[in-house]
């Protein structure tokens, strides 16, 4: 029972945050939003019995990717964006109207199912008695997930790789750019520039 | 004979591509030494035939390789060599090699010396190709190159105008008879399933067709021949053709080219023969051109004019006797005309040459002093064609006469004769006016007159010689020489013909008689009109016939009539179907194509609006509509 | 006493609505990003929800490589986000059109 009400109060607050975050037009704001629903996101994980997950979700999710946001929120300039309009003026009411039609589809087609357990063996009970959840996940990730694993790994690598490339500032001696600007719809024309 | 009879043709091709390939920048100014030579060869090469073919039964075949081998459709690639072609040979090449070398004088200095004698020589492979194939497709063939070459070889001077359209004109002319040929020789491997010559005709005396077909091939054939040769209605071409250089006038539009279409008909006897109204069409074509291109030609001032009027007259001669079924009689002629009418066009050139290039009769006169090699060999040939005893062209014309009257057609005998009366006034008139009387010269032109160089004067006289003694060949009528060779090539015909043989008799005596009166009042008239009295006998003549004579000085309007019909109907046509149908309809139709994908890329290409979220809450709708659907349905 | 799965799935498809919402609307790239990682979790609560239906852990393994790929996502479109401002400064998404037809 408590777990129930622990749950409504953790998905109402994701909820409230998520809402938060695609309304407001402070990116700051939206950042600590975001966060705040994935704290929630991991409250729930916890009431799952997925630990790990749930430790994972504030560390990694909460911590390093929403921080790494925050990092370029605060590299660029963003303060000016903020006095522009934040929504599309046409596409916003079409998806005001669509998206809790879309919503109560969804919420529709889950309850109308009925949802039958395979029951696998791995219930809490025996998780804890194996050795409890982060054992038993990470046992098995490094068993039977270790080809996906090691895939993961070289994601994250070229992840990474591209993202350098990406970011990084062209230190080459003369490079062909595409000449972007700012009038609208002019065809860019290829200029050298040199750096 | 199997190595003999190919080298005839492709010697002339060999000579044809050195020439073309090597002349421009390598000949240049001797050019002519490697035509002149291939074609003295291929005379040589001729006579050996000719040796050959001399009694033979039976025609010689050489088949070089199947050039056409699909299912029953076997055209092989082969020579046959009898008694006709032999002539032809001998004609084509032997007079080809004197114009060759009539040539060399008469185009010095031309600018397109080399191109010349190039085409020169591609004609005479054409025309022995035509001549030598053994079945109707190498005729074609051949009938096509030559008609080409004519077409380039008219249009020479390819800068002047009035010389391109004449190359036109003769090819869009010859194009209609081409068509009725092309029909006719499909028309022959429909019937008989094959076209070689010996084939054909042997199924043709076995009755393999009905005579309607054999009528509808023979009409289809002669009207190729009309085209070729100039037959009325589809003369037109020939005259204009004396655009071309004169040796060109010469060879192609007297003495070769012109006479394939009798060649031809010749060749076909058996099917004509099996069809006697085609023959009759001939004949009766034939007896008309013969006095309407005649009587033209009495009032043309141009040289060379009058002289392819003689020659469109003298070919209508040919399809007299073929009309009658007087074959050799027809190919005599031929080959008498080739050699005095090919003699009057190289004197006209000789005469036009010591002139400077003067054509107009009017402006000539008192000439016979100052070229005497021209005149009196000129003179030779004007006898033969005036059909004068005892020159070459009496005997044949003579005999296509007499066997007109003989087997019953006295209208053709009648108008062939007053059409050889015509002809000789207008031949004289030609001589009178050139040679005779007072000068009517530019002081200018005067002072330049010059006698021919001896490479034009030395053809003259050969040709002169053989326009002379060349009738005896034919000596007497109907059984002489030449009869005698000839008879192996038409005596399938005349056996179906069921031809009698005449002996010289009185009633050839007394038609003799008649045509040499005929031909020498023809020439007396001449002298009255234009050197006793040349002041006012041809003006009151003019005067008294005016509507008669304006008729004839416009040619009888054949032209305008064909501007005024077929010529402005095919432009009017072609300018509706240009404005309406190329214009409007498909122009219309392709830029209409065009503008609707242009119309359809400015609707939709506000679609590509560039913006990624568009297109995502495109696609949510998407996944929104069927996500609904499933539910609903 | 579990939660029943239809919770999860409900909730999932809230936070899931919500960030395609939000991707649609928003012109600013920041919470488009924001709110694909949004939807990510909505997926991530389905996977942890169903590995508790089924009492198995693939589930949640997935769930790792998941936050995998969102990790790789953010630091791409971060160095996209970066690129593309320092050439066009401005992080608005429809001022990127150059695709125009």
């Amino acid at each position: 029972m408590v777990e129930k009400i622990l749950f409504i109060v953790f998905a109402a607050f994701a909820v409230a945050g998520a809402l938060g975050v695609i309304t407001r037009s402070n990116i700051v704001h939206g950042l600590i939003l975001l966060v705040f629903t994935f704290i929630n996101v991991a409250g729930i994980f916890l009431l799952t019995q997925a630990h790990f997950l749930a430790v994972i979700q504030v560390l990694v999710y909460a911590g390093a990717i929403l921080v790494l946001f925050a990092f370029v929120v605060m590299f660029l300039n963003l303060r000016e964006f903020q006095q522009e309009e934040q929504f599309h003026r046409g596409q916003k009411w079409a998806v005001i109207v669509l998206a809790p039609i879309m919503l109560a589809e969804i919420i529709f087609v889950v309850t109308a199912v009925t949802w039958a357990s395979v029951n696998d063996g791995f219930s809490p009970e025996a998780i804890a008695a194996q050795g409890g959840n982060v054992k038993v996940l990470g046992e098995q990730l490094f068993t039977k997930m270790l080809l996906p694993f090691e895939v993961a790994s070289l994601i994250l690598l070229v992840g990474m790789v591209g993202a350098i490339l990406l970011a990084a500032k062209e230190d080459r001696e003369s490079v062909c750019l595409r000449e972007w600007d700012d009038d609208d719809g002019v065809t860019p024309s290829l200029v050298e520039r040199e750096v | 004979m199997n190595y003999v009879l190919p080298l005839i043709p492709a010697l002339p091709l060999v000579a044809f591509v050195v020439t073309l390939f090597l002349g421009k920048w390598w000949l240049k100014d001797s050019a002519h030494w490697i035509p002149i030579v291939a074609m003295a060869a291929s005379f040589v090469l001729s006579v050996a035939a000719f040796l050959a073919i001399r009694g033979e039964e039976h025609a010689i075949v050489v088949e070089l390789w199947r050039w056409i081998p699909v299912g029953d459709f076997q055209v092989p690639i082969a020579f046959q060599l009898d008694q006709l072609s032999a002539v032809m040979l001998l004609v084509v090449t032997g007079v080809g090699t004197l114009i060759f070398i009539y040539s060399k004088g008469y185009m010095h200095h031309d600018p397109g010396y080399y191109r010349f004698f190039a085409y020169l020589s591609l004609f005479a492979f054409s025309m022995l190709m035509l001549v030598l194939g053994s079945n109707y497709l190498l005729l074609y063939l051949g009938w096509e190159l030559v008609g080409l070459c004519s077409y380039y070889l008219i249009g020479f001077y390819y800068h002047k105008p009035s010389a391109a359209s004449a190359g036109k004109k003769a090819f869009l002319t010859n194009r209609v008879g081409d068509f009725g040929f092309g029909i006719g020789v499909m028309l022959i491997f429909v019937t008989f399933g094959t076209l070689d010559y010996i084939e054909v005709f042997e199924k043709v005396e076995h009755h393999v067709a009905s005579e309607g077909v054999l009528l509808a091939i023979g009409l289809l054939l002669f009207l190729g021949a009309m085209g070729k040769s100039a037959q009325f209605p589809l003369h037109v071409w020939l005259p204009d053709a004396m655009e071309g250089p004169t040796p060109v006038s010469a060879l192609i539009h007297a003495a070769t080219m012109v006479t394939a279409g009798v060649y031809m008909v010749a060749r076909s006897s058996v099917i004509f023969a099996s069809a006697p109204t085609a023959m009759l069409v001939v004949g009766a074509v034939g007896a008309f051109t013969a006095i309407f291109a005649a009587s033209i030609g009495l009032a043309q001032n141009d040289i060379k004019r009058v002289m392819a009027y003689s020659t469109v007259s003298q070919l209508g001669y040919m399809f007299m006797a073929l009309g009658i079924g007087a074959w050799v009689a027809a190919i005599f002629h031929l080959v008498t005309h080739a050699f005095f009418k090919a003699l009057l066009f190289l004197g006209s050139g000789s005469v036009i040459h010591s002139l400077s290039g003067e054509q107009d009769m009017r402006k000539m006169g008192g000439l016979a002093k100052k070229i005497p090699f021209t005149y009196w060999t000129l003179m030779a040939g004007a006898l033969a064609l005036s059909g004068i005893v005892p020159f070459a062209g009496f005997w044949s014309k003579d005999e296509i006469l007499g066997m007109n009257f003989k087997g019953g057609g006295y209208v053709i005998w009648a108008v062939g004769l007053i059409a050889a009366f015509i002809t000789a006034f207008y031949t004289f008139r030609l001589i009178f006016m050139t040679f005779w009387g007072e000068s009517r010269m530019d002081p200018e032109v005067e002072k330049h007159v010059h006698e021919s160089p001896w490479s034009m004067v030395v053809p003259l006289m050969v040709l002169g010689v053989l326009s002379v003694f060349g009738g005896f060949l034919g000596f007497p009528p109907e059984n002489g020489v030449f009869h005698k060779f000839l008879e192996p090539v038409f005596h399938q015909a005349n056996e179906i013909l069921h031809v009698e043989h005449h002996y010289f008799g009185m009633l050839d005596f007394v038609l003799m008689v008649v045509s040499v009166v005929v031909a020498l009042s023809g020439v007396f008239f001449a002298y009255l009109f234009y050197v006793k009295r040349p002041d006012e006998l041809p003006q009151k003549a003019g005067a008294v016939s005016q509507p008669l004579y304006k008729a004839i000085l416009n040619k009888w309007y054949i032209d305008e009539f064909y501007n005024a019909t077929i010529i402005r109907l095919t432009v009017d046509g072609s300018r509706w179907l240009w404005r309406v149908v190329d214009a409007g309809v498909i122009d219309g139709a392709v830029n209409g194509v065009g503008r609707l994908w242009d119309i359809a890329g400015r609707v939709v290409s506000p679609f590509q609006t560039g913006r990624v979220q568009n297109y995502a809450v495109v696609m949510f709708i998407g996944l929104f509509v069927i996500v609904t659907a499933v539910i609903v349905f | 006493m579990a939660i029943p799965i239809e919770w999860y799935l409900v909730l999932s498809a809230f936070l899931f609505v919500i960030g395609a919402a939000g991707v649609l609307m928003r012109r600013n790239l920041f919470i488009v990003l924001f709110s694909i990682e949004l939807m990510m979790n909505a997926v991530n609560i389905n996977l942890v929800g169903f590995s508790r239906l089924h009492e198995n852990l693939i589930g949640q393994n997935f769930v790792l490589f998941t936050m995998t790929v969102a990790a790789a996502e953010a630091a791409i479109g971060l160095a996209i986000v970066t690129a593309l401002y320092r050439n066009r400064r401005t992080l608005m998404v429809d001022m990127f059109d150059v695709m125009k037809g």
